[in-house]
């Protein structure tokens, strides 16, 4: 009966040799020559600051991303404010300018409704639910 | 170094299989992104279309020197960038070829008498394999230079023990 299991075992043991396989022939081919100016972290041929692998903090993320909200509203200010004059309807051309500020506005107030804008997390949720 | 690197015979098959993998490393030399002074701009005429180094397997300018094979050191070598030089070319894999591009790097070039601060010559720092002269040297000079290159990569031993390998071993220890 497990014999019939012959197969799960040549399939181990093939998968196992085909990995092994190329990492001893890598040893056996390749130069190797360490030292400490060669694996020292590369950041331009300057000296490292630190360690290459470090722990970056996750809230800069965030703040990262709505960051992108002023960004893009600044960026197509400045093309909307360029040719504001040469606009026939310049009352239109305002309130289409104050819509899309409005609209990005409501990205501003959702993030800032969930929290995203505080530097401690989840603080004032916390205490909502404690009070 | 590698347990088989330099450790075979120098019989046929082994110098059979040095050339095929010679071939295959001149015709793939990756550069590295670096660029000092003016020489630097005739580099980059060089890597783009109208001289396009690309025809020679050399065109792939890596941003790290961990994955480049050449470092064209391109303008002139201060005192200061001396030190990153070194570094840079410290902290690329073996194989690793220097082109010396441009009168500066090659012996101080207008800078040999009062200037200062100038290294007279990159290989003062790091071994030369290939020297470029010329204040900077047309693009064709500098594709010269990858030409003799890939002579010099693909003509070298890999595996063989060859009789002048051998000398260069014995001489530093192994």
């Amino acid at each position: 009966m497990f014999l019939s299991y012959h197969a799960v075992l040549v399939f181990l043991i093939t998968g196992m040799a085909m990995v092994c396989t190329p990492m001893l022939l890598g040893v056996l081919f390749r130069p190797r020559n360490p030292y400490p100016a060669k694996t020292m972290a590369y950041e331009c041929a300057e000296d490292p600051v630190g360690d290459a692998q470090i722990r970056f903090d996750m809230r800069f993320y965030s703040a990262a991303l709505i960051f992108i909200i002023f960004d893009v509203e600044i960026a197509f200010m400045f093309p909307w404010a360029f040719v504001f004059q040469s606009f026939g309807d310049r009352w239109m051309a305002l309130a289409e300018g104050v819509a899309f500020i409005a609209i990005l506005f409501l990205g501003l107030v959702y993030v800032w409704v969930k929290g995203d804008v505080d530097w401690v997390k989840g603080f004032r949720q916390r205490r909502r639910v404690q009070g | 170094m590698g347990i088989l690197n330099n450790a075979l015979p120098d019989i046929g098959p082994v110098r059979a299989v040095d050339a095929a993998v010679g071939w295959g490393r001149a015709s793939s030399i990756w550069p590295m992104t670096f660029g000092i002074a003016c020489c630097a701009i005739e580099m980059m005429a060089v890597y783009a279309a109208t001289f396009d180094l690309d025809r020679f397997g050399a065109g792939v300018p890596r941003a790290t020197p961990r994955q480049s094979d050449l470092i064209i050191v391109p303008g002139t070598v201060n005192a200061k960038m001396a030190v990153r030089v070194r570094r840079l070319w410290d902290q690329m894999a073996e194989p690793r070829y220097v082109i010396a591009m441009g009168a500066c790097v090659c012996g101080g070039g207008p800078y040999v008498k009062w200037g200062y601060n100038t290294v007279k010559g990159v290989h003062k720092i790091i071994p030369v394999d290939i020297f470029v002269p010329g204040c900077p040297p047309r693009p064709e000079a500098l594709m010269d230079g990858i030409l003799k290159l890939r002579e010099k990569v693909s003509r070298e031993a890999v595996f063989a023990r060859r009789q002048e390998t051998a000398r260069i071993l014995d001489a530093r220890g192994g």
